[in-house]
């Protein structure tokens, strides 16, 4: 579970580039809650997101991950507790490393690395288990350098490497955007099934209305670094791309 | 002939420098110019050791953790204080020079007379043999490190520090303190450098100041044509070869130096010659696309 208290950050202050990205947002979310977050750009939704994986210390506020206060550690530190897919399919593996050395990082999340040979057969044995769970033959090429993939099989295997060792929260960030139309609803199919199976705590970031209205259990709308909306159970499972947009743009004219 | 064992002897020697410039320039995407400075630290506290009669193999391992500790200054310049790679690198080479001078006492020392760790092949009576001998344990030593580079790079921590170069936001994503691991990654590269300094000042049978000017670039030469090298074997991923490639290609420039000497072109314009073909190497593939017509 994790509690987000009163979080603020503004980048730039004090100059004509100021954003208040984030303004004394207070959020909390339940274990296995599956968190569908949608905003304008600007809203701060992928600040947020970033704050919880630590990415940057905020102005004030707190987080807490499991009654654990996370506010000041750094990203690294947090490691071992979130688990991240980028909006970038290039961010989050490392090209010139093999399929099995990738995964065997991720494996080691947040947890030291030795010097000694992690990945022998018995790893690898493992860890051809754990591929071959997403269906797309990735299992039968361990041993080939990861910047040889697709972009949809680089973000499938991210998602992948993000819960291998069950993270207390998966972070999405517009996981599908860049990628081909196909490839998104495969990854999407995936990270639906990995969450459920999983039981994972979840937070997506979308600027898909379709996927927003069709994935998670609760929506927010973020809207000039507020929550602007906050849908539940009934509420999220009645909505549909019309109403979100008429939100939306409800929202644009209180605004003026 | 005795010129080609020479430059095989050096080569080997200086394929140390170019496994370190490897270490920084490949795996960890990082331009280290500390190796000017940390070639003539390892020389200069060699021969320092030496002339002070220390035993030559702790000589050569003091050189190598000197280098470390250069390596690891750029290292946390460039991570902690957030300087310039560039810039750090060339602060730290800056002052190596005064220490290099401090620990030798001045700018040259001979090492003729003592005690280093090819002595014991000076009294082989076959001349042949006496001349292959430093070739065999220089081959040795870097079929040695090889091996252990290549164990270490797949550990656990290996994998954690190719990850740092290769992709950061990946890797700290993954809990790892990139920091932490280029000043390492920094110091192995220059340990290796140091190392190489000191084997070259024992078979040159001297250390000198001006020992490690330019030297970044003889070492790029080794990576550049290591890296062609491997290409030609359609090796791009495996390090062990790559490795194996540099040493190859550090021999073969020292070979190229050796034959340009021959051929009566005068040893100070060796640099401009080195940076002219370092040029070249780095310009050939962009120069054979454009003959084919397809940009890079």
């Amino acid at each position: 579970m994790i509690l987000i208290e009163k979080l603020t950050k503004i980048f730039g202050r004090g100059t004509p580039n100021e954003v208040r990205a984030l303004r004394e947002v207070s959020l909390g979310i339940d274990a296995g809650e599956f968190v569908v977050v949608i905003g304008t750009n600007g809203s701060g939704k992928s600040t947020l997101l970033n704050a919880i994986a630590g990415g940057f210390p905020p102005d004030s506020g707190r987080i807490s991950l499991n009654g654990r206060d996370v506010t000041r550690m750094t990203d690294h530190q947090r490691a071992r507790h979130i688990g991240r897919v980028f909006q970038n399919p290039f961010s989050g593996t490392a090209p010139t490393m093999t399929i099995a050395e990738n995964l065997r990082l991720a494996s080691l999340r947040g947890i030291p690395k030795r010097l000694s040979i992690g990945l022998d057969n018995g790893e690898m044995a493992r860890l051809k288990e754990r591929s071959a769970e997403l269906g797309m033959g990735l299992e039968t090429r361990l041993e080939t350098p990861i910047g040889l993939l697709s972009g949809g099989e680089r973000q499938a295997l991210t998602l992948l490497m993000a819960t291998l060792r069950r993270p207390d929260i998966l972070l999405l960030d517009e996981h599908t955007a860049a990628l081909d139309p196909r490839s998104a609803e495969q990854v999407m199919r995936l990270t639906e099934r990995i969450v459920r199976e999983h039981h994972l705590t979840t937070l997506m970031v979308t600027h898909d209305m379709e996927e927003a209205v069709h994935h998670g259990s609760r929506l927010l709308m973020m809207h000039e670094g507020t929550v602007a909306l906050d849908l539940r159970a009934e509420a999220k499972a009645g909505l549909t791309p019309a109403i979100l947009l008429g939100k939306f743009a409800e929202l644009r004219i209180m605004a003026r | 002939m005795e010129l080609t064992f020479g430059a095989i002897a050096l080569g080997l020697a200086y394929a140390f420098l170019g496994m370190g410039i490897f270490i920084t320039m490949r795996i960890f995407n990082f331009p280290d110019i500390t190796a000017d400075g940390s070639l003539t630290l390892g020389g200069s506290l060699t021969a320092a050791l030496l002339t002070a009669g220390v035993n030559p193999c702790l000589a050569v391992l003091a050189s190598m953790i000197a280098g470390f500790l250069a390596g690891t200054a750029t290292g946390a310049i460039y991570t902690k204080l957030k300087v310039n790679g560039l810039l750090s690198g060339i602060l730290v080479m800056t002052a190596l020079y005064s220490v290099n001078l401090r620990i030798m006492g001045r700018s040259n020392m001979p090492l003729i007379s003592v005690r280093t760790i090819l002595s014991p092949f000076a009294d082989i009576a076959d001349p042949t043999l006496r001349i292959l001998a430093p070739i065999l344990l220089f081959l040795l030593l870097v079929a040695a490190f090889i091996l252990f580079l290549r164990w270490l790079f797949r550990t656990d921590f290996g994998l954690a520090m190719r990850a740092t170069g290769d992709n950061e936001v990946m890797i700290a994503a993954q809990g790892v303190a990139t920091d932490r691991m280029k000043i390492i990654g920094i110091g192995c590269s220059n340990a290796l450098i140091a190392l190489s300094g000191s084997l070259v000042a024992q078979y040159q049978g001297f250390a000198d100041i001006g020992m490690g000017i330019g030297i970044i670039v003889f070492g790029l030469a080794s990576v550049i044509i290591g890296d062609t090298l491997a290409g030609l074997f359609g090796e791009r991923f495996r390090i062990g070869i790559r490795l194996i490639c540099v040493a190859i290609g550090s021999i073969l420039f020292r070979g190229l130096v050796a034959a340009t000497l021959s051929i009566g072109l005068n040893p100070t314009d060796l640099k401009i010659v080195t940076a002219i073909f370092v040029l070249l190497t780095i310009m050939l593939p962009q120069a054979r696309s454009a003959l084919r017509g397809k940009p890079r």
